[in-house]
């Protein structure tokens, strides 16, 4: 297993002009989270234009379905995308998590509400807010999720002091 | 039961009220010098560092599985 390469990922993203947010451990780590994230998660805009898009740039990093046998059949395209809603893949650079929606808030029209942008590797790049970020980790209510709130919390904090 | 001082000060639980977020994080467990260290680095710089820290812990990964399987075979 090699590690996700999380600035190729981003400039992947960056570059395939789609609309995306950034969330989970990524966006904690731009946030300044010292937790370890595996992965890149990506909110991802359904339309279909903007489907298109992603595929187009994913197809160069040969996405696979993670944790699914080698020999089931998958492609990722448009028709594909739009009959499902969130996928986890290995790709060439990596564990990388597609997600029709954000708990608590829905899909990439109600997510992107709450991004803010980060400038990443020379890129403008769409991250979840910390606020959201707490949001939707206390909405996913797993122990994983759970575990990380106090440090978003303090970070949220500390962001606080010292814009005063 | 006897009345005797604890020999640790009490420690306020990391959920009371009355702590900071700070504070609740440090009674979790949080090293909050690492959290002060990366809000001093730009956004790209702790992408960087957390790829260091994940590169890490995958060459760790692969060496404990080569050495379990060096162990197997040896036995």
């Amino acid at each position: 297993m090699s590690a996700t390469n999380f600035q190729r990922l981003i400039a992947l993203f960056a570059e395939s002009n789609a609309d995306y947010v950034v969330i989970g451990g990524l966006a904690a780590m731009v946030h300044g989270s010292a937790f370890v994230t595996y992965d890149v998660d990506v909110c991802y805009d359904r339309a279909p234009a903007n489907v298109e898009k992603i595929c187009r740039a994913l197809a160069t990093i040969h996405p696979k379905l993670r944790g699914a046998p080698a020999d089931i059949p998958f492609h990722l395209d448009p028709p594909t995308v739009l009959a499902g809603l969130n996928f986890t893949l290995d790709t060439d650079l990596g564990a990388l998590d597609l997600l029709g929606e954000v708990s608590p808030f829905g899909e990439f029209p109600q997510v992107v509400r709450h991004a803010e942008e980060a400038e990443l590797f020379g890129y403008r790049v769409r991250v979840l807010s910390l606020e959201a970020l707490i949001d939707a980790k206390r909405a996913a209510g797993r122990q994983k999720d759970l575990l990380v709130i106090p440090e978003l919390e303090a970070l949220l904090e500390l962001r606080k002091r010292s814009a005063e | 039961m006897t009345n005797e001082t604890p020999l640790l000060p009490e420690v306020p639980p990391e959920d009371s009220p009355s702590l900071s977020a700070v504070e609740r994080a440090i009674a979790f467990g949080i090293d909050v010098t690492l959290l002060i260290e990366n809000l001093r680095l730009t956004p790209t710089e702790r992408v960087l560092r957390g790829q260091a820290m994940l590169d890490s812990v995958v060459a760790l990964q692969a060496e404990v599985k080569a050495w379990r399987s060096r162990q197997e075979q040896s036995a």
